[in-house]
């Protein structure tokens, strides 16, 4: 991004108060979206990414075939005809709607409980002196030691993943919330304040959109930590999901088959990922233009 | 020193200390200053004389420790519209906002219509020269271009003082010359009380019909006042402007050794 942006020069600043003819009050465009020039950049990187992961696949050929068990480690054409029996099948299907309805949930009611929180503990001091020292204690506790307990409280069922889910998020939400009210510029709300805004609208007009930024990352953030404690989750108790069947296929040294998924599992990360940064573009862009 | 009453802004007797770490550091002892309505009062002072905390103390940021401020008879209790603040930092403006909406912030807040807001910052827009910037962003634009974005939203706020803080301090040379054109021109359209505050001579005598001159810190008070009478735009290169910046240089010179010898520890004056 930063090679493609143009820095304005002092130039165009005195072209700009000089000649008063230039583009009239043009509708509102989205500048923070493709620039002149981005697309053969693009191009370039995506071609950087298809060769660094060709390369990966060659180098896991090589790989499998000196060591030449493939019960160990299959080749990726091994790989790639079980992915093709299971789709055939529609397991791997089923396994990656039962993950992802549970990462979505998860992590969508965590986030939901999350940033109001943030936002609390970030603008109310007492309200962040109370829970400060919850948040420290509990966040270095581990989704995966509690996957027992949450068995145990919750069942088997949906109920006990979606809560470790909503676990693992709730707290990277949240500390990433109060870490962007906290570094709001100090003149930045005073700027605010001298205009006239009052208490709620700083909070409204300032607070929030000075704070989208962090909490938009704290989220791709914990998406990550998500699909981490989900194959944990299914891998104890859980008739479908990718941890599921990574475990079951242990049962039967079905290798090629564990193989899928965590190919799957690195795949649905990455497009995750693409999605989430697609949508802060297209939605939140203007709130969070180096995303 | 001059205290007439009926000044537009009155500073009597302000005192301010702050608390550190234990320690007491008195930033301002016993100034007294006026502005008169209407005019460009540039406030020098070496660095470390507490300018900007005067500045924060009028734009109600921070509470005086003694003394009496006051706008147009009522005094000063906190932040308000009618004071409005232009800052060093572009850190000041709404990232997320366009230029037209950054000046359309203020009026925003007192509830103004879509239609009417438009309006006015658009006139302010064409005033500071950005006319078909609107649309973008403030990290698309210069820094010079960001503080004239600054100077449209205060200007559109109508406020009855415009507080100004270094405003051109980190701009390169050449951008704060023509910054400083930039401004005399728009306060003469404009018609506003400005309060300057500078380190930098040159910048005080091309804008100030006056300037107060400060003591070094700590227990920084007003030194003496010029009247700088010269017509606009004033020129670097006149003689008339060479003798008041001998006479500047001649009193603010003590002040800077002063600052210079002073025993450490004294507060920096940016928050």
């Amino acid at each position: 991004m930063s090679t493609t942006r143009r820095e304005p020069l002092e130039t165009s600043e005195r072209l700009g108060a000089r000649s008063r003819v230039t583009a009239g009050p043009s509708v509102r465009r989205r500048r923070w979206a493709a620039r002149p020039g981005a697309l053969a950049t693009r191009l370039r990187a995506l071609a950087i990414s298809a060769a660094a992961f060709l390369l990966l696949v060659v180098a896991w050929h090589v790989g499998a075939r000196a060591i030449n068990i493939r019960v160990l480690f299959p080749t990726p054409a091994d790989v790639w005809r079980e992915a093709l029996a299971l789709m055939a099948s529609g397991e791997l299907q089923a396994d990656v709607g039962a993950s992802m309805g549970r990462i979505l949930s998860g992590f969508a009611l965590g986030t939901l409980l999350a940033v109001p929180v943030g936002l609390l503990m970030g603008n109310l001091r007492p309200v962040r002196a109370f829970l400060e020292s919850y948040i420290e204690f509990f966040r270095y506790i581990p989704a995966l030691s509690l996957v027992t307990l949450a068995m145990i409280w919750f069942g088997i069922g949906e109920a006990s993943k979606v809560f470790l889910i909503m676990y693992s998020t709730v707290f990277i939400v949240t500390v990433n919330t109060i870490a962007g009210i906290v570094s709001i510029p100090a003149v930045k709300l005073r700027a605010a304040r001298s205009l006239g805004a009052s208490p709620l609208q700083m909070f409204v007009w300032v607070t929030l959109p000075a704070s989208v930024p962090f909490i938009l990352t704290g989220m791709r953030i914990a998406m990550g930590a998500a699909f981490t404690t989900i194959v944990a989750a299914e891998m104890v108790a859980a008739q479908s999901g990718l941890g599921f069947l990574i475990f079951s296929s242990r049962l039967y040294m079905q290798t090629d088959a564990i193989f899928v998924a965590i190919v799957t599992l690195g795949i649905l990360g990455f497009l995750t990922d693409r999605a989430m940064r697609w949508l802060i573009a297209t939605c939140a862009g203007r709130y969070a233009p180096h995303l | 020193m001059p205290a007439d009453k009926g000044g537009f802004l009155q500073v009597e007797l302000v005192s301010k200390s702050f608390e550190s770490t234990g320690r007491r550091f008195e930033a301002l002892r016993d100034l007294t200053l006026e502005v008169r309505e209407g005019e460009f009062f540039c406030l020098l002072g070496p660095s470390g004389c507490g300018k900007t905390t005067i500045l924060n103390m009028l734009a109600g940021f921070e509470p005086i420790s003694s003394g009496a401020l006051s706008l147009g008879g009522a005094p000063i209790t906190g932040p308000h519209r009618e004071r409005g603040v232009m800052f060093q930092s572009d850190d000041a403006l709404f990232g997320w906002l366009t230029a037209l909406e950054n000046v359309e912030f203020g009026l925003k807040m007192r509830g103004l219509g879509r239609r009417m807001r438009r309006e006015v910052a658009a006139r302010f827009i064409g005033l500071v020269g950005l006319r078909g910037h609107e649309s973008k962003f403030p990290h698309e634009l210069s820094g010079g271009m960001r503080q004239r974005i600054q100077i449209a939203r205060v200007l559109a706020n109508d406020p009855k003082i415009v507080l100004m803080d270094e405003p051109f301090a980190s701009l390169d040379a050449q951008t704060r010359k023509m910054m400083q054109e930039e401004l005399v021109r728009i306060w003469s359209q404009a018609g506003k009380t400005v309060l300057f505050i500078t380190h930098d001579i040159d910048e005080s005598i091309t804008l100030g019909d006056r300037i107060g001159i400060m003591t070094a810190g700590p227990g920084a008070t007003l030194k003496e006042i010029i009247e700088v009478d010269l017509a606009r735009p004033r020129s670097r290169t006149d003689p008339g402007f060479l003798d008041y910046y001998t006479r500047c240089q001649a009193v603010i010179q003590d002040e800077v050794l002063r600052s210079l010898g002073a025993p450490a520890g004294g507060r920096g004056e940016s928050p």
